[in-house]
């Protein structure tokens, strides 16, 4: 395909930036939680940090030619759901702490 | 593709060809439309993730910022309501990919971004409450 737009290296940088973005702020939630929470949610917030880090991890592994033949359902769950995991992580530190 | 000769077995559901991609729901209607649309799509939907990710961060921000500063507690409701709001966009994002690239496939008009105008709206709500509750506890 002629690509004057440069379409797959845009699409690939939006899914690093989406990973860093998701990894920077279940980090930042664990650094919350350490700084305001209770030792269980410290616990739980780091549970919430590592499954972050797997699901990045799991998107980058789906990595490759996008469009045609591929779907980028399995990678896009995967990093829709750091925000899921993270947003009641927020709201116990909001509610609990 | 239109334009483009019809290959036996490539329909989706049929034949050794078979589309098994999933969500069934998406590839297993209609034609393929041209990749540059479909990555178009992907990339929309992951600068609503990044969005989500960008509230639900505020949320917790808002929750530290209120116990450094000591400011009230009543702060906290706000910061409960954005991480609520973030995790909902999150799934928004998701399911706006897989009705836009259901739409495509189909040849029918995008859907109407329906988060968007609320997205806006909460946030406006939320910013003229948080100026309240500043301006009301300032010495």
């Amino acid at each position: 395909m002629t690509d004057p737009g440069l379409q797959t290296e845009r699409t690939a940088l939006a899914w690093q930036r989406t990973g860093v973005t998701g990894s920077v702020v279940a980090g930042s939630a664990l650094v919350a939680a350490g700084h305001l929470g209770a030792g269980w949610l410290v616990g739980l917030t780091a549970l919430v940090a590592a499954t972050s880090a797997l699901a990045v991890g799991a998107a980058a592994r789906g990595a490759g030619p996008v469009g045609a033949g591929g779907s980028p359902w399995g990678r896009l769950l995967a990093v829709a759901a750091i925000p899921v995991l993270v947003a009641p992580v927020g709201i116990l530190l909001a509610v609990v702490s | 593709m239109n334009g483009e000769p019809e290959v036996p077995g490539a329909s989706p559901g049929t034949g050794p060809g078979a589309d098994h991609r999933l969500p069934r729901s998406v590839y297993g209607v209609g034609d393929e439309p041209d990749p540059r649309f479909s990555m178009a799509n992907e990339r929309t939907a992951l600068a609503w993730v990044r969005t989500a990710l960008a509230v639900v961060a505020a949320g917790i921000g808002l929750t530290t910022v209120t116990r450094l500063a000591a400011l009230p507690r009543a702060l906290d409701v706000l910061a409960a309501v954005m991480c609520l709001l973030g995790g909902l966009l999150s799934m928004a994002a998701v399911l706006g990919w897989r009705r836009r690239e259901r739409a495509m496939r189909l040849g029918r008009p995008l859907p109407v971004p329906v988060a968007l105008p609320w997205l806006a709206a909460v946030l406006v709500l939320v910013c003229a409450l948080l100026a309240v509750a500043v301006g009301v506890t300032r010495p």
